[in-house]
């Protein structure tokens, strides 16, 4: 079959599911199954009582645990319970004497609702999210920088990602200068005006920045200076240009930095260009690096630091070239990449880098599990898996503590006890969760 | 433009409530079969219904025989499909699509369409939440990138994971007949 066939039935395969998929979520039993709701209103009211429901069960189990949980954990670093899942028109209903998590997520499905966060002071982790509304009218973005005065009560609040609805300006970000606890910050936006950009570099605590959707320029870069990040993740950030990339690699203090969904796909967010690359090397204690949905020359990962320990390549599609070129990267400890059509290649890598956790981006062979079962160094793993694969070799990897599964279908492999029996047998962590999540 | 020749209709005259009934249950298949030809939503709506009319002038069907009326419906479909879209799309694109269909539809997608169905009853919920929203809802994918609290790209790769799922699930089920 030539290839101008193989694409004309590529494209007729994919316009067959496209409209199948259509006929299956417009009928009634896939709705009343969860997959779509039925009416729309109707869902989202059930959606609220259920989380709402949540929040009882987990804050009344959280209550009833806490003095258990006080008593067998350790005193520094603090675990973090689990997420409380809450919307905002459901925080009135929280009582004060119940409200005592630590890690919640917060869906914005009205801005009203948020005065009443003081119901959560002693939050440690605090994550806003935009509410599903399909299709019905999400809050109108929100002018009044008062709504997040509830936050200046939380004393212990080390995390916070606050979403675009929430509105974000410098009188929203004067609320967080007095946490003395705040260490993480993450925005979701598209612009932060100078008077912003103020507040936020002189946010005293704050060592670790997300800005994901923002326009950026060499002159917000170069003011992060003022906040010695030590970790920063640009996602979907658009404005790169020589000047910006140039302030990049000024932030002497960064060691990990997350630069992703550079795809090239929109002149907003071109390719990487080699002056990325560059910036990278001029950052002196860089040791983490991720390039998740990014796109750029693969010749170009020569220029990758060498003390990178963590990189994330996430889909980038390799060659045996470029791959090559990884093998110089002797401090690597943890890698992700996409290695399904680099064969010997890709084993070579694997086999030859000092790594303690490899996460596999694309369906694995006998020969990847073969080659990681003797893999000396190896602790942890995480890799696609489907029925025709036996992970039972695995076992003989000397190190292997701990083996996650992406798995399809929301179903394990066929021989799955048999698997399990033998890792059990050699004390291995095995966990798995569906590869679509 | 091509459409199946209309012969004298010899049968005994067929009420046309009847008619209309025997024709219109393969409304669907043939909206998907035009679909996967490359026409859009409206169109495709426009060209089945051109080709049950002409269906239904013709006359004369043996409805013990669904797959020959079918057969018929197909035929005039694309050719109205050809006539459309004379200047963007080639007969051999056609062709492709008809290969498609007829190796994946062969029951006129009754099989695809149940095999698809038990593939994403499979998936985990947030899965099926982002196909209903996507396909259900018909939001686009900045839409349900906000919905989802994720970046438009990262709806635009689970997506494209998923789909390559659901081509490899719905393969295998019909493989094993599940």
């Amino acid at each position: 079959m030539s290839a101008t066939d193989e694409r004309g039935h590529d494209a007729a395969r994919e316009r067959l599911l496209d409209v199948a998929l259509e006929q299956v979520f417009a009928d009634g039993a896939l709705r009343a199954a969860g997959a779509k709701p039925a009416r729309r209103g109707r869902w989202l009211a059930a959606a609220v009582v259920l989380l709402g429901l949540g929040v009882v069960v987990a804050v009344a189990w959280q209550a009833r645990s806490a003095p258990v949980r006080a008593a067998i954990e350790p005193q520094e670093p603090r675990p973090l319970g689990e997420v409380v899942p809450v919307s905002v028109s459901d925080l009135r209903h929280l009582t004060v004497e119940t409200s005592d998590a630590d890690n919640a997520m917060l869906y914005v499905d009205e801005i009203e609702g948020l005065s009443e966060l003081r119901r959560l002071s002693k939050l440690r982790r605090l994550v806003f999210v935009t509410m599903p509304t399909w299709g019905n009218k999400p809050p109108e973005r929100n002018q009044d920088p008062t709504v997040l005065a509830p936050l200046r009560a939380m004393r212990e609040l080390e995390e916070l990602r606050l979403c675009d609805v929430l509105g974000l300006s410098a009188a929203h970000l004067e609320h967080l200068r007095e946490l003395p606890a705040l260490r993480e910050l993450g925005l979701d936006g598209e612009m932060l005006d100078a008077a912003t950009r103020e507040v936020l570099f002189a946010l005293p605590h704050v060592r670790s920045l997300t800005l994901r959707g923002f326009a950026i320029d060499a002159e917000l870069l170069s003011g992060l200076r003022a906040m010695q990040l030590t970790g920063l993740e640009l996602d979907a950030c658009q404005g790169f240009d020589g000047a910006a990339w140039r302030a990049l690699a000024e932030l002497k203090t960064l060691r990990s930095l997350r630069l992703t969904n550079q795809d090239g796909m929109s002149d907003d967010r071109p390719e990487l260009p080699m002056a990325a690359f560059l910036a990278f090397r001029e950052l002196p204690v860089l040791t983490g690096l991720d390039l998740d949905e990014c796109a750029f020359a693969g010749g170009l990962l020569q220029g990758l630091p060498v003390g990178l320990q963590k990189l994330n390549l996430g889909d980038y599609v390799m060659t045996a070239d470029t791959i090559a070129t990884l093998k110089r990267l002797a401090s690597l400890r943890e890698l992700r990449f996409h290695h399904n059509v680099l064969g010997e290649a890709a084993i070579d890598l694997v086999t030859s880098l000092p790594l303690e956790r490899l996460m596999l981006r694309s369906w694995s062979d006998q020969a990847v599990v073969a080659a990681v079962s003797r893999h000396t160094t190896l602790r942890e793993l995480w890799l696609h898996c489907r029925d025709e694969i036996d992970l039972v070799p695995l076992t003989g990897a000397p190190l292997l503590r701990r083996v996650h599964m992406l798995v399809a279908d929301g179903t394990l492999v066929p021989d799955a006890p048999a698997m399990l029996e033998a890792f059990k047998k050699r004390g291995l962590e095995v966990t798995w969760s569906d590869w679509n999540d | 433009m091509i459409v199946p020749r209309a012969e004298p209709d010899r049968s005994p005259p067929q009420g046309a409530g009847e008619a209309v009934s025997a024709l219109d249950r393969h409304r669907p298949a043939l909206l998907r079969y035009v679909r996967v030809l490359g026409a859009d939503a409206v169109t495709a709506e426009d060209l089945v219904q051109e080709a049950l009319v002409v269906a239904l002038e013709r006359g004369g069907f043996d409805a013990s025989s669904p797959a020959g009326v079918f057969a018929f419906l197909r035929a005039a479909a694309r050719n109205r499909w050809l006539h459309h879209a004379r200047r963007r799309v080639t007969r051999r694109e056609v062709e492709h699509a008809d290969e498609v269909w007829d190796r994946h539809c062969e029951d006129d997608g009754d099989d695809y369409l149940l095999a698809l169905r038990r593939c994403v009853e499979a998936l985990p919920e947030q899965s099926r939440r982002l196909l209903a929203a996507t396909y259900g809802d018909g939001l686009g994918r900045a839409d349900v990138g906000r919905a989802f609290g994720k970046s438009e790209h990262g709806i635009k790769s689970a997506l494209r994971r998923l789909r390559a799922h659901l081509h490899d699930c719905i393969e295998r089920r019909r493989r094993s007949g599940a």
